[in-house]
């Protein structure tokens, strides 16, 4: 009687085993099999995007550097022009201040750096929204540091000027329609301590991140802190021109 | 005595192993989902952006070479003088320290007319993560200049609840709100649509209307543009 016993366990045991063991090797069949077979042209075709990318990717730092000296050489010859006449001296300092203010020139200051990044501890079982940076808690930062008198900010080498969105597509945040990915490094020009003290505010912005979510972050004040320029402000600007013109011929 | 000993064994011995074929059958599950999620679809996405990163890039290069031509070879000293001019009025344009006009629209975010009861009045507050995000929305939908209650949005401008109240910079606005917005009203349109504005008012009981218009004026922003902090960084020096 005994030694029946043992063999209906053992039965049911080693059916259940070779069941897992069967199935097992056919699920990983039917999922490694069917996308690499219609995959090699996918895959192919992702190789290909790929590349274009990081070529249109190098071409656009050339491109960046070109825009910078064409805007030096710009401001060069706005700097003889004000040296040579009174009348240019006023407008030229004005030119100046309004491009460092709307952003189209880089710049440097003292300031702070906010660092926004993904929890690095990912539990299964809890709401993975609550781990990861999402674009609106980058613009509550954003939004309180301009409010407490920031001057200049950029997220990730972007800087933000008057139309600049901070918006996610699918699982991408993109800043002035530029794709970045966390970490989020927001560098903000203007009185270190008064920035920091506006984040740091009982029921302020990082108050708020704590409790709501569990993303990290960091906060740094810094003596110098250097912004690029945005590039991009003449093509809005000839489209709805443009579009204006088209409509009323 | 020894059989009973090893019936428990033998068990312990195979569900070990299952338990192990299990653990790696669900981790090969999990990682090769994840890598499929990045697909085709996303990628083009991707070129997209940077295509269009690119194309911004060089618009802004030609027009800058087209100034710098402009300032090198004027046909007299005033002429250069004025494109200086211009160029300090076109950017006082776009950083929103002079009035714009052009095709747009105009929104409006009232009370919905009819009754409501007293206890959904904390629900019923339009915030200032509300105005954000509109404001964001239309700006990433091709918005030249944006004003909420006549106030201009610039680079630095925050929108920010204090108390019961938003605030536009530093100064109180109240309901009604107005958004003038300059752009392609068609886009524009959509845009606001698309993002489901009307079912979100409606909950917090508010009527948001939109207004394509062939004229809208934004105006120009009311106070400094301060600056005490930042200077012009010289690239190579």
């Amino acid at each position: 009687m005994k030694i029946k016993k043992i063999h209906v366990y053992l039965t049911l045991v080693l059916l259940t085993f070779g069941f897992m063991i069967s199935y097992s090797i056919q699920f990983t069949k039917s999922f490694s099999n069917s996308p690499s077979a219609y995959s090699e042209s996918q895959w192919e075709k992702k190789q290909k995007l790929q590349e274009k990318i990081i070529s249109e990717q190098q071409q656009i730092q050339k491109l960046e550097q070109q825009l910078q000296e064409v805007k030096q050489k710009v401001s060069e010859s706005e700097n003889k022009m004000g040296a040579r006449e009174a009348e240019a001296q006023g407008v030229l300092k004005e030119l100046e201040e309004v491009r460092m203010w709307a952003g189209l020139v880089p710049v440097q200051g003292k300031g702070i750096l906010v660092s926004l990044n993904d929890s690095s501890y990912l539990p299964d079982s809890a709401n993975v929204n609550d781990f990861i940076v999402h674009e609106e808690n980058i613009r509550q930062v954003v939004n309180e540091l301009f409010s407490a008198g920031a001057e200049a900010i950029s997220i990730n080498g972007q800087r933000l000027t008057t139309n600049s969105a901070i918006r996610c597509v699918g699982p991408t945040v993109l800043v002035n329609e530029v794709k970045t990915v966390p970490p989020f490094e927001i560098s903000a020009i203007g009185e270190p301590e008064t920035l920091l003290t506006a984040l740091q505010m009982p029921g302020g912005v990082l108050q708020s991140l704590k409790e709501w979510t569990k993303i990290e972050v960091k906060l740094e004040k810094k003596e110098r802190i250097e912004l690029p320029a945005y590039a991009g402000d003449n093509l809005n600007q000839m489209r709805v021109e443009a579009f204006n013109r088209e409509e009323e011929s | 005595m020894r059989k009973t000993r090893r019936i428990p064994f033998t068990i312990t011995v195979i569900s070990v192993i299952i338990g192990y074929m299990l653990a790696v059958q669900f981790k090969s599950y999990n990682t090769s989902a994840v890598a499929e999620s990045k697909d085709i679809s996303q990628m083009r996405q991707d070129l997209q952006k940077v295509m269009e990163h690119h194309q911004r890039i060089l618009t802004d290069i030609s027009k800058y070479d087209q100034l710098l031509y402009e300032y090198e070879n004027p046909e007299n000293q005033a002429d250069s003088l004025k494109t200086m001019r211009e160029e300090l009025q076109r950017i006082k344009v776009f950083g929103g320290l002079a009035s714009m006009e052009g095709k747009g629209l105009s929104i409006t975010i009232d009370e919905m007319s009819g009754e409501y009861g007293e206890e959904l009045s904390s629900l019923s507050t339009v915030f200032d993560d509300d105005l954000r995000y509109i404001v964001n929305e239309l700006f990433g939908s091709g918005a030249l200049a944006i004003s909420i209650n006549n106030h201009r949005m610039t680079p630095t401008t925050s929108i920010r609840n204090v108390g019961e109240n938003i605030h536009v910079d530093d100064r109180m606005i109240a309901l009604p709100y107005t958004i003038h917005v300059i752009g392609d009203p068609e886009v524009l349109e959509s845009a606001m649509k698309l993002k489901g504005f009307e079912e979100y008012f409606k909950i917090i009981n508010k009527k948001i209307s939109l207004k394509k218009l062939d004229k809208v004026v934004v105006p120009a922003y009311d106070g400094k543009g301060m600056i005490r902090y930042m200077k012009p960084l010289k690239v190579g020096s």
